[in-house]
């Protein structure tokens, strides 16, 4: 028997069925086109997936919007992975080609330390946080949960990432610390 | 000499942790119990059935989060134990400190009351041990 899908499943398959093909064209957009101002993005993220959530969930949004990142940073790299032949450097590679050209941001390896298990990425003009300042703590836990899931999905384990500096802070970046665990 | 002195309270943080998780599970119908920071990770578990640690994780916090809102909007303040009573058992939730919480569930033959009493008795101890280790 045939596992119903609810609507929200049935479109995500299609949404990222497009995004790891590289298909951006779009039906039902001849006027408008692919492609919308980061700020309605920043809307998604910020007030539908960031203060709505919290205003329903407390101190539990943060949580949700980590995992939600988390399960996106699995597919990414479970897509990749059969490209990368269990080869680091590759799956990272690939991993940065893919998030420049769907413009979540410049992904730059700062530190990888297999012995202690430690990881720190850059996210260069990040997409979540780009012209967005003030904030007394990082805000980015989607991006965090993202590059925690693609770290997570490579070494098969569970990890802990955390977003140690944020373009929001006033930081020149968006820094995530993963740690295997 | 002071790293080893952090390394060495550090493991014995873990080891009181896991004593008083070994301690919950020895009640009767307690199935898992397990401690979930605050961004959902779960740190700390001893279960006997297998179980999605990442789901029961982002649950904890999302549940937790939900019932606290509902709390302010009653005027309840904020929550301080969540008990869902499911068909088959019950899960229990409470707040150690700073977003960290602790996670009971249970089989349907477990005494709730006994469970809640031994969850509340056990959040001091934890408490301790949290704040120490930071």
């Amino acid at each position: 028997m045939r596992k119903h899908q609810s609507d929200y499943q049935i479109a995500q398959k299609r949404i990222l069925d497009s995004v790891l093909t590289g298909e951006f064209d779009i039906e039902n957009r001849q006027n408008l086109g692919p492609l919308v101002p980061i700020r309605l993005f920043q809307v998604l993220r910020m007030v539908a997936l960031g203060a709505n959530v919290e205003d329903m969930l407390g101190d539990g949004a943060p949580a949700l919007v980590y995992h939600s990142g988390q399960s996106l940073g699995q597919i990414l790299g479970q897509a990749v992975m059969q490209q990368a032949d269990k080869n680091l450097e590759v799956y990272v590679g690939q991993i940065e080609q893919l998030c420049k050209k769907l413009s979540i941001g410049l992904l730059i390896p700062e530190t990888i330390d297999l012995k202690a298990g430690l990881f720190e990425l850059r996210v260069d003009e990040c997409v979540s946080c780009a012209g967005i300042d003030g904030v007394s703590s990082p805000i980015c836990h989607f991006e965090a949960g993202m590059v925690g899931g693609v770290i997570r999905t490579f070494f098969d384990t569970n990890v802990k990432a955390k977003e140690t500096k944020c373009n929001a802070l006033g930081d020149d970046t968006c820094l995530i610390q993963v740690k295997l665990t | 000499m002071s790293n080893v002195t952090a390394i060495d309270s550090r493991k014995k943080s873990i080891d009181d942790i896991d004593r008083i998780l070994r301690d919950l599970m020895n009640l009767q119908g307690v199935t898992a119990a397990a401690i979930v920071d605050r961004d959902g990770l779960v740190t700390h578990i001893r279960r006997n059935f297998d179980i999605n640690t990442d789901a029961l994780g982002v649950s904890v916090q999302i549940v937790f989060g939900a019932a606290s809102k509902s709390a302010t909007h009653v005027n309840h303040r904020s929550a301080d134990i969540v008990i869902c009573e499911n068909v088959d058992g019950y899960v229990l939730l409470a707040p150690i400190t700073s977003g960290v919480m602790l996670s009971l569930v249970t089989d349907d033959d477990a005494l709730l009351g006994r469970v809640r009493f031994e969850l509340k008795e056990a959040i001091p101890s934890l408490k301790k041990l949290f704040i120490d280790s930071v």
